[in-house]
């Protein structure tokens, strides 16, 4: 059982680095993201999903076991650099129990 | 234009200070915003000036109206409010049916559509510094800042670049209102600048239903709308949205950037010196010069931050007062490279986030890679620095010096 206090959340980096961060329950993943400096999303609309600016790749089976992209989320990352499959907006993702050991891929560019 | 004061507005909430003029003597431009937040008594305050309008003076009160399309109308963008309804497109329709006249604009101004544009940019910025590099010299608005973001418009929208300045003019009267209601501007309404755009536009927007190209233009009017084209009125406003949006509001940062690059070598140092904090350093510059002020109407009566607010009372929204307030960003009207900008307003927020942020960064991008690369010394020649306020504020000269 996680401890609820502390869900896990996996960044990997530009360099290939992964970092693993605690998070809290509530907070979306962008906040975390920025919370323990992580480099490469930005989401300067202050995380209304706006922007397409926190953009990032969710990896292993994490693209199913999230609950999907609303619509309006979904039109956004037709617009972002370089979409995929897997790709989210991070200000959309809310920590929960449910996410934790969430891995999280930092595209290489924003803009 | 200076109106009564409304009754339902009280006496305490009205305020001296011009959204386009907001300086006192010798008070710099955004020095001026930073003192009005500071002294402002009200998270809400009444101008009496342009037409009679609300003032947001609170950063998170500004952001979330932005974002509140709820609440808030766009539909008659601009102070002070345009004497009958227009059609600017995406600019002035609320959602839901703002989304099919966005589309367009995203489509084409997409991160991905943007980066395909890099070669071109670069070149024009490097053909046009080589030009002005033997001078020793310039007047970088007329001579740099006007030119580059304008050259890459008429190509995206592919229109003949002998009608630039025609069309930059236009611009330029819906954006300094007050500029072009006294000696400075065009002599002409920005209600007459409309109807000039439209007939300008009807036959190229004509041809290019007939022969759609890659361009901006012909994708937005050939775009749907429900299933259904676009009718000629709708697209006319759609493309009077990209003339007037697309205008002068890089070329007006430019301005303002080179400006302060001008008077510090250390941080004309720091971009040589290390590149990888190219884009950081952008960010926080265009924090630091946050240029517009839009306006939202009340949908209907409502109360914000206890405040009565009547259905169609204009409200400013300066995008100044979120990025420059002290609370969000300590010492702000200081530049710092390292600074963590991680929200800020100068490109709006919600559903009318400037669809165009992507280019303008990437502009910015070029322009100081290639001038630092050729020009990394240079400074302000003695000149009395002047910022004509408005929708978007910018120099109104600025006169550079190098060896």
């Amino acid at each position: 059982m996680p401890d609820r206090e502390n869900i896990r959340v996996l960044f990997t980096l530009h360099q290939g680095e992964t970092i693993e961060v605690s998070a809290l329950p509530g907070q979306s993943i962008r906040q975390v993201a920025l919370d323990n400096d992580v480099l490469g999303i930005v989401g300067e609309c202050g995380g209304s999903g706006a922007c397409g600016t926190c953009h990032a790749y969710v990896g292993g089976q994490w693209t199913e076991r999230l609950s999907p992209p609303s619509e309006d989320e979904q039109e956004m990352l037709e617009y972002v650099l370089e979409p995929k499959p897997n790709s989210r907006l991070t200000c959309q993702i809310i920590v929960e129990e449910a996410i934790d050991g969430l891995e999280i891929i930092v595209p290489d560019h924003q803009f | 234009m200076t109106m009564p004061v409304p009754d339902h507005v009280h006496p305490s909430l009205v305020t001296k200070f011009d959204i386009f003029q907001p300086s006192r003597p010798d008070e710099e431009y955004f020095a001026a915003w930073v003192r009005f937040q500071k002294e402002a008594k009200s998270q809400l305050l009444w101008s009496p000036l342009h037409g009679g309008h609300w003032i947001a003076t609170d950063a998170e009160l500004v952001m979330k109206l932005y974002e509140d399309s709820d609440t808030m109308s766009s539909r008659r963008p601009g102070i002070p409010v345009f004497d009958r309804d227009i059609d600017m497109g995406a600019l002035s329709r609320d959602p839901p049916e703002h989304k099919a006249f966005r589309k367009p604009l995203n489509f084409s101004l997409s991160p991905a559509r943007i980066r395909s544009m890099e070669q071109f940019i670069r070149a024009a910025v490097r053909e046009l510094i080589d030009h002005l590099i033997a001078k020793g010299s310039c007047e970088f608005i007329s001579e740099f800042a006007d030119v580059i973001p304008l050259n890459v418009f008429i190509s995206m929208v592919d229109l003949p670049k002998s009608d630039l300045d025609m069309l930059a003019g236009w611009a330029r009267a819906i954006t300094h209102p007050t500029a072009a209601a006294t000696s400075d501007g065009p002599a002409i309404s920005r209600e007459q600048v409309m109807d000039a755009l439209g007939n300008y536009l009807r036959p190229y927007i004509a041809q290019r239903r007939l022969q759609p190209g890659s361009d901006a233009i012909s994708e937005v009017v050939n775009s749907l709308v429900d299933g259904r084209p676009m009718t000629d009125a709708e697209a006319i406003g759609a493309c009077t949205h990209l003339m007037i949006a697309g205008l002068d509001t890089v070329a007006s940062f430019l301005g303002f950037m080179m400006m302060f690059l001008a008077e510090s070598p250390s941080h004309r140092q720091e971009l040589v010196s290390n590149p990888a904090i190219m884009s950081g350093a952008i960010q926080e510059m265009i924090r630091r010069f946050p240029l517009t002020v839009n306006s939202r109407i009340a949908r209907d009566e409502q109360i914000i931050s206890g405040i009565r607010i009547k259905q169609g009372d204009v409200i400013a929204l300066p995008t100044m007062l979120y990025n420059l307030d002290e609370r969000k960003f300590p010492d702000p009207l200081s530049i710092n490279f390292a600074r963590k900008v991680n929200s800020q307003c100068t490109f709006g927020n919600g559903a009318h986030r400037c669809a165009g942020a992507s280019l303008a960064r990437l502009e910015i991008e070029i322009v100081l890679q290639e001038w630092l690369a050729r020009i990394p010394n240079f400074r302000l020649a003695p000149q009395k620095l002047d910022v004509v306020g408005g929708i978007v504020a910018s120099l109104r000269e600025l006169h550079l010096i190098w060896q």
